[in-house]
């Protein structure tokens, strides 16, 4: 078929070329002008800019990056004057963490309840002498002048249980008590004298001192079988003087009394000695609680021992194994910690940069924590750290382990409304420049196939002629380059690589930073030398120097008067090609 | 013949205003003067053949080529004049490169294959038949894509709307009557053209302006392309590109049309006629069953809000997707058109004398025009024919067209009833010498070509001819 088809095609030039046998030639296209036609070609000759940074460029910096294996997608961002920057953020947040210690649990108090019976004898006033003297025939009604009972009366109250305490909990200053009120009920229920004979009552109810108020006073008129009672509302309890880590290692409690003592006293009291004892009878009544018949707390200063370590790893990149023995210098970077907290708590806290799995922490990391004492405001506090990056680049893996460490300072109070949800939240911001440092020198060599076929073309082609590209460079971007290519021929029997001759070193520079130069590639070799077909290889070497200064937007390659030297006889076989990409996809 | 005239007039400027389309074909002029050719009619329905015959399958092959971009508009002899140079060369500037190029430079190729062809010929009356298969591929590129290439950056924006790729293929069937009265001398004759349509794709741009500026890009392009073809479809693929399927059990006629050719021969005298006909006016109606647009503006010279919010993800997203939208043809999904494409038709007037006592020679003169958006061209030419027997017949003709010289070269010889017959109408201007290897033409050395825009049209023949042979 092929044969059938060239013999056709022939077949049609020759007719073609026929048809046009009466033409002129025309002087200057003779044969053997046209076997060699001046195939140097100047292309773009008012330039084409290579903006190797800009974002308006396929060049893209992030392109660039990803050719050599770091996808930097994500982190690389641009300043507002221009400059390329590497920026990693991500953030932590800990408001989990905070509500799984259960705040409103902190603190728990039960509510205080009693009601017991009292009986007190008479003070003053011999009863039973007077019921000795008076004969029973005369023992009516008298009016005596002066009648008063003693009243004293203590009561054991528990409020905390030392099993109770949270681990945490070091401490606690005032605890700020939402309408919570103690309230006092005295009653008597055989009172001498009349049902409607009053009695001055005067007495105290003293309450625990971390009470605040301390004491209730209870003072009127009081009649038999009538309750006579006082409240007053309890606005916190100090127990700054309580030592609640010994009561939790202890398992005691948190007790104290109620004190009520005082008089009932009343005169010119008409009673029957007939029915008349000598003691008084009733019941005396105490209870600490709200309306719900609970003790609910506002607020707590608390004294609390916490810590919490927790690592969170992120992606970060490692260096492809072609800059293993590069020398990178980087600047140093800026690692910048936000927390944002709506909790009034003395924390302060560390991240370790380690790469995974690394026991020593390559860079450590200090953050303050704000202090807000309205847990509807979330306060912000930034920490400023500068960590130098060319010891992590040497640890720098596929990821890397932010391990932080956040603790209170269990001497200092912290204030806590236990009804609040609290929250935290920790942002980490790095920022470096994208530049490399002034000693920064990184080798890429690699040998890359070619393959037989394409390989073979190009030694034919050398055979015969040259191939290369002249340009005038101008450079802005902030590296030089040197570029070597060698070409090579594999042994596959051997296992060796031959090089291939050429009349020199293909070398080719890209101007140090703000210079001008000329890209010159020009690869010859001796004419006819049959070694050249055996090409299958190229050894590619890269050296990168750099000037220390940032990637900027605005800095460029610009290549003008870019010229081809073009051999004769070039042409690609598609058919290799494509057979050469569909073995790569199988 | 006022009263036809008028018609003719009418209706070629109202063709004019439809639709306009871009083609490659033309006729074979050589054929006007060659005797003994059966296919005259082509170019004149008044021309009658001088036998009845009968064509299948080689009935008549007609090829053509045609290029405005000429070898001479890339390859430059150098400033020393003892070599040549490539219009990339740093001595050819941009002005005389584009002094060598168009806004557009056209190029195609087409075909005419007879599938079936019958003609019956009386004294004063001829009637064809024919099945014909016709395919026409045409292109243009854009002048300003060199102007890039030699330039790189430049203020002036590139207009590359002239790029053009147009292709289709189509049966057509003719019915041709030519008619005289028995004792007059003028020959009126139509032919009468069933066209169904088997495929046809157009690419075209009304507008694609791109702008190079220091590293910044603008773009503002309209363009659409179209697909017809009965069973098939386009779409894009998860990368973008423009893909083709087809059904096979759906295969349908992808388009319906019509054509007319009039023409008239008036011999005054025995020995001269005058003619002159119109051939095409006519088009097809394709149901385009995908549709392809590509209408954006575009610019990208940077974000244009940069800081640390700036979410570069979504703005070179969005970038890329522009840019693909306009680098790729975006099929609309469900959207179907049906639009009518005009044929490049072709109008030509001509006479032929036969020599008074040497009635075996003849000359003659034809001129034509072809209405064509892409590559319209005009033709003037003499010929001189020798016919020393009936059956035998050869000519030559020279003359100008659009692009050169042009040279026309055909004969006919008949043995006992078969006819066969071959030409060319080709260029006749300067050539170069080319390396081809395996072909070397004597005298040059090398193979000739054509070193400027050309178009060449060749075509051959092989029928039967019977019944009594009548003079035109």
């Amino acid at each position: 078929m092929k044969k059938f088809l060239k013999t056709t095609g022939i077949a049609a030039l020759a007719a073609f070329a026929l048809a046009f046998s009466s033409c002129n030639v025309e002087p200057a296209y003779t044969l053997e002008n046209l076997q060699n036609i001046d195939l140097n070609v100047t292309l773009f000759q008012n330039g084409i800019q290579l903006r190797l940074a800009d974002s308006s460029s396929v060049f893209r910096v992030d392109t660039l990056m990803k050719s050599v294996g770091l996808d930097s997608s994500e982190f690389i961002k641009q300043g507002p004057d221009g400059s390329y920057y590497i920026s990693y953020s991500d953030s932590m947040d800990l408001t989990e963490d905070i509500s799984g210690i259960g705040l409103d649990e902190v603190i728990t108090i039960d509510a205080v309840n009693f009601n017991e019976d009292i009986s007190y004898n008479l003070e003053g006033f011999d009863l039973a002498n007077l019921l000795a003297i008076v004969p029973p025939e005369l023992q009516g009604e008298y009016t005596i002048p002066d009648i008063h009972y003693d009243i004293d009366k203590t009561v054991d109250i528990e409020l905390l249980s030392g099993q109770d305490l949270p681990e945490m909990l070091v401490g606690v200053g005032d605890i700020v008590l939402d309408q919570v009120y103690t309230t006092v009920e005295l009653l008597f229920t055989d009172l001498p004298g009349q049902d409607t004979q009053e009695y001055d009552l005067d007495a105290t109810v003293t309450l625990p001192a971390f009470f605040d108020p301390t004491s209730i006073e209870l003072k009127g008129k009081i009649k038999k079988n009538e309750v006579f009672s006082r409240n007053v509302q309890i606005n916190k309890f100090n127990l700054s003087a309580v030592d609640f880590v010994a009561m939790r290692e202890n398992n005691t409690t948190l007790s104290d009394q109620i004190v009520i003592n005082g008089t009932v006293a009343a005169e010119n009291v008409v009673v029957n000695l007939a029915g008349m004892g000598p003691t008084v009878n009733g019941t005396i009544g105490v209870a600490v609680a709200d309306a719900n018949g609970k003790i609910l707390v506002k607020s707590i200063q608390a004294k609390i021992d916490y810590q919490m370590n927790q690592t969170f790893t992120s992606a970060f990149f490692a260096l492809p194994e072609a800059f293993s023995d590069a020398t990178i210098e980087l600047p140093d970077a800026t690692v910048d910690l936000t927390v944002k907290t709506n909790m009034a708590l003395p924390l302060a806290g560390s991240a370790d940069l380690k790469a995974q799995g690394a026991a020593a922490a390559v860079a450590t990391i200090n953050f303050e924590v704000p202090y807000s004492l309205d847990p509807s405001v979330f306060e912000e506090k930034t920490s400023h750290n500068t960590v130098s990056l060319n010891d992590l680049l040497e640890e720098a893996a596929d990821s890397l382990d932010f391990v932080t460490s956040i603790a209170t300072d269990k001497n200092t109070w912290c204030y806590i409304e236990p009804a609040a949800e609290y929250g935290m939240q920790l942002d980490i911001d790095l920022s470096l420049p994208l530049a490399f440092g002034a000693g920064t020198l990184i080798h890429f060599a690699d040998t890359l196939e070619i393959g037989a076929d394409t390989g073979k073309q190009i030694g034919q082609i050398l055979q015969e002629s040259s191939i290369g590209v002249k340009a005038h460079v101008t450079n802005t971007i902030p590296i030089s380059a040197d570029v070597t290519i060698k070409f090579l021929g594999y042994d596959e029997a051997n296992g060796t690589y031959t090089a291939i001759p050429l009349n020199s070193p293909v070398s080719i520079q890209l101007p140090a930073p703000g210079e001008e130069g000329l890209l010159n590639i020009e690869i010859g070799a001796e004419k006819g030398n049959a070694a050249l077909e055996k090409l299958t290889h190229m050894e590619l070497g890269i050296d990168v120097h750099a000037n220390g200064q940032a990637l900027k937007g605005e800095d460029y390659i610009v290549l003008t008067d870019i010229y081809l030297l073009l051999p004769n006889g070039v042409h690609l076989d598609g058919n290799a090609l494509l057979d050469q990409e569909e073995n790569e996809n199988e | 013949m006022k009263k036809i005239l008028t018609i003719v007039s009418i209706l070629t400027v109202a063709f004019s205003l439809l639709s306009v389309r871009a083609s490659a074909q033309d006729k074979f002029q050589s054929g006007f003067f060659l005797d003994n050719y059966n296919y005259g009619y082509r170019l004149n329905p008044a021309i009658m053949s001088e036998k009845s015959f009968f064509g299948l399958g080689t009935g008549n092959v007609e090829m053509g080529i045609s290029s405005g971009l000429g070898i001479s508009s890339l390859i430059y002899p150098n400033a020393a004049g003892d070599g040549l140079v490539t219009f990339l060369h740093p001595d050819v500037s941009v002005d005389e490169m584009m002094s060598h190029l168009g806004k557009d430079n056209p190029f195609g190729v087409d075909a005419n294959i007879n599938i079936l062809s019958v003609g019956k010929r009386r004294e004063n009356k001829f009637n064809s038949f024919e099945i014909n298969f016709r395919a026409d591929l045409g292109s243009s590129i854009p002048g300003d894509l060199f102007r890039f290439l030699k330039e790189g950056n430049s203020t002036d924006p590139y207009d590359l709307s002239a790029f053009y790729l147009g292709a289709k293929a189509y049966t057509e069937i003719a019915f041709g009557v030519a008619k005289r009265p028995a004792d007059g001398n003028l020959t009126v004759g139509f032919r009468l053209k069933g066209l169904i349509g088997l495929a046809s794709t157009d690419v075209r741009f009304d507008k694609a302006d791109i702008y190079f500026n220091n590293g910044t890009i603008a773009t503002d392009v309209e363009g659409k392309a179209r697909f017809a073809v009965g069973g098939g479809s386009l779409y894009n693929d998860e990368n973008g590109d423009i893909k083709a399927s087809f059904n096979q059990q759906n295969l349908r006629p992808a388009g319906f049309g019509g054509a007319i050719d009039f023409g008239f021969r008036w011999t005054p005298f025995e020995s001269l006629a005058i003619s002159g006909g119109i051939n095409d006016l006519g088009g097809i109606f394709w149901k385009y069953n995908s549709v392809a647009k590509a209408a954006d503006q575009f610019t990208f010279n940077g974000f244009e809000h940069i800081g640390k919010d700036t979410n570069y993800e979504n703005e070179l997203g969005q970038a890329k997707d522009d840019l693909l939208e306009i680098a790729n043809l975006q099929v609309i999904e469900g959207l179907e058109e049906s639009g009518f494409e005009r044929l490049a038709f072709t109008a030509n007037l001509g006479g032929r004398l036969r020599l008074p006592v040497l009635s075996f020679i003849s000359v003659g003169a034809l001129g034509i025009y072809h209405f064509d958006q892409i590559a319209p061209y005009w033709d003037v030419r003499g010929g001189l024919t020798l016919s020393p027997l009936r059956f035998i017949s050869v000519t030559a003709n020279y003359g100008k067209n659009t692009q050169g010289n042009v040279l026309g070269l055909a004969a006919s010889v008949t043995v006992l009833f078969v006819n066969a017959y071959i030409g060319v109408d080709t260029y006749a201007d300067r050539v170069g010498i080319f390396p081809v290897e395996g072909v070397n033409i004597p005298k040059y050395g090398g193979v000739p070509v054509p070193i400027d825009p050309f178009r060449c049209k060749m075509t051959f023949g092989l029928n039967m001819q019977f019944g009594q042979r009548y003079r035109n």
